[in-house]
């Protein structure tokens, strides 16, 4: 039990406004993402997160909940993206059918909610050497290509290619902890 | 690190750019199903992209613009059901003003310097225009649409643009490709084919069918043109650069020509965005329940209001109201389609 199972708990019992769009600001964005795996477009994934949430409000007298708000959020998503993709046939692309295929086990229950990505992010990145951190900022958070980056800072794209794989490696390192929380917790939620 | 580990890292990173190519991206599959390092190392940078993906939509506003349409749909769902009895009794007195129809035709002469004129063909009634391009390809245009072409194709290209919905046919002519070009700059390339395209400026997709020959489509946020095969259907999303395929029934794009709506399996959403087109009226669906519904269905000569009707039969829960329009930029007959039972929780 954590602090957003206490919100949904908010939600059934008291039909408290404030406690589920909480918890719609803290997963809402991170569950757009995860449908990627199912849903390519960008649109259709937002339809179908915002079903999820609200069907959660609409039926939050009769819902039963029985591991944990998280787990509830990405099953519903999942399923709610399966149907869809039931009901259009559509092909997977590339990128989908590698997730699916390397991917798919080890992230089933790890959703974590936007503020604990942001520090989480925010503590991995502060270790990182100065040049590297602004090279991979610009790159993840300001959308910038490589070669835009490279431009923009006077450096080459190979430059800035080298930089990325430093950052990403140390990030690695950096955000162990939450790997292997994201295993364990999926064993002890198999048994 | 050695030199063969530092190109596998680039093959993994290059992955995350979607920057593959075909050979490589056989290459990268082989790689990570290899060696349950691999993998894991390919899981974690997931993370690291997903995680850093979603804070990122999250600061440019992404969050912020759901939460404020959640907000609206469930106080809609509230509302609707208070003012329906309303809304039924105004709805008895308005008469839908009957659709004019009209098609013109401007010419407008460009740069005088080669001398090549540009036609912009408009069909603005409810029926189809054909036209027949410098080059004996047809084009029947929807009601709504607008095509712009050259009096004749000069260089090595057939350049035309278009508004809207057309199905072309397009002449044979491996030298000189054909294109059509969309309000947001995306083209469809072909050499000797038939196809349908739908861009609306005022939609968020494109929709283009092949139905014989082959094509691709390209666009600025597309690394590399997509290709068709016959009986598929693309479904571009302006917004985000992604795109999807499906397969389709041809007629569901040829009977248009023939003044037909053709519904086979179709989605309510589907239907309503149909009709809004052909009929020039604005229908939105208010009730999301709604778009589990589908139909199969053909409709000819019938009015708006009869197609309703019989939608209304198929599904008897289905309620279709006429709205009064309030601003005056939009100046389309207003339809939503609700449902009866539509009980607040």
């Amino acid at each position: 039990m954590d602090d957003y199972d206490l919100l949904i708990m908010k939600v059934v019992a008291n039909d408290d406004e404030a406690a589920y769009y909480k918890l719609f600001n803290q997963f809402y964005t991170p569950l757009c993402v995860y449908a990627f795996r199912y849903v390519r477009s960008m649109q259709t994934r937002e339809d179908i997160v915002q079903d999820v949430f609200l069907k959660l409000w609409n039926d939050r007298k009769s819902i039963q909940i029985t591991s944990s708000i998280r787990t509830y959020l990405l099953v519903a998503t999942k399923n709610h993206c399966l149907n869809y993709l039931q009901r259009k046939e559509l092909e997977l692309s590339y990128e989908q059918s590698l997730l699916k295929e390397f991917c798919e086990t080890s992230s089933e229950d790890g959703l974590y909610s936007l503020s604990e990505l942001q520090s989480m992010i925010d503590k991995a990145i502060a270790n990182l050497p100065e040049k590297y951190r602004k090279v991979f900022e610009m790159s993840r958070f300001q959308n910038l290509t490589y070669r835009e980056i490279a431009e923009q800072e006077g450096i080459s794209v190979k430059t800035v290619e080298a930089y990325m794989s430093k950052s990403l490696a140390i990030l690695r390192t950096e955000l162990k902890e939450y790997f292997i929380f994201l295993i364990i917790f999926y064993q002890i939620d198999k048994f | 690190m050695s030199n063969e580990e530092h190109t596998e890292t680039d093959l993994m990173l290059k992955y995350f750019r979607q920057e593959l190519t075909k050979e490589e991206q056989v290459l990268f599959r082989e790689q990570i199903k290899s060696s349950e390092e691999e993998r894991q190392q390919f899981n974690e940078l997931q993370f690291i992209f997903d995680a850093t993906h979603a804070i990122q939509l999250d600061q440019s506003g992404h969050t912020a613009e759901a939460e404020k349409r959640i907000r609206r749909k469930l106080k809609t769902s509230a509302r609707i059901l208070s003012f329906r009895k309303g809304l039924m009794r105004v709805a008895a007195v308005l008469i839908l003003p009957l659709i004019i129809c009209s098609t013109y035709l401007y010419i407008e002469l460009q740069s005088e310097k080669n001398s090549i004129a540009f036609n912009e063909v408009a069909c603005l009634d409810g029926k189809v225009s054909l036209i027949t391009l410098p080059d004996g390809s047809n084009v029947y245009l929807r009601n709504g649409s607008s095509l712009r072409y050259p009096n004749k194709f000069v260089n090595n290209e057939r350049l035309v643009e278009l508004e809207g919905e057309g199905y072309f046919e397009v002449e044979s002519n491996k030298q000189k490709p054909f294109y059509v070009q969309t309000p947001d700059g995306s083209r469809v390339k072909a050499y000797g084919t038939a196809f349908n395209v739908t861009a609306y400026k005022k939609e968020d997709n494109i929709t283009v069918f092949l139905a014989r020959g082959a094509i691709d489509f390209t666009s600025e946020n597309i690394v590399k043109p997509v290709v068709l095969k016959p009986g598929i259907e693309l479904i571009y999303h302006k917004k985000n650069g992604s795109f999807e395929k499906s397969i389709k029934q041809p007629n569901e794009y040829t009977d248009w020509i023939n003044g037909k709506i053709v519904f086979t399996k179709s989605s309510m959403e589907e239907v309503a965005r149909k009709l809004s087109r052909h009929y020039n009226v604005d229908i939105t669906i208010s009730d999301k329940r709604l778009n589990q519904y589908f139909f199969d269905a053909t409709f000819t000569d019938e009015t708006i209001y009869q197609v309703l009707n019989m939608l209304k039969k198929s599904s008897p829960k289905l309620i279709w109201e006429i709205i009064q329009a309030k601003d005056s930029t939009d100046n389309r007959q207003k339809i939503t389609l609700t449902m009866s039972n539509n009980i607040k929780k």
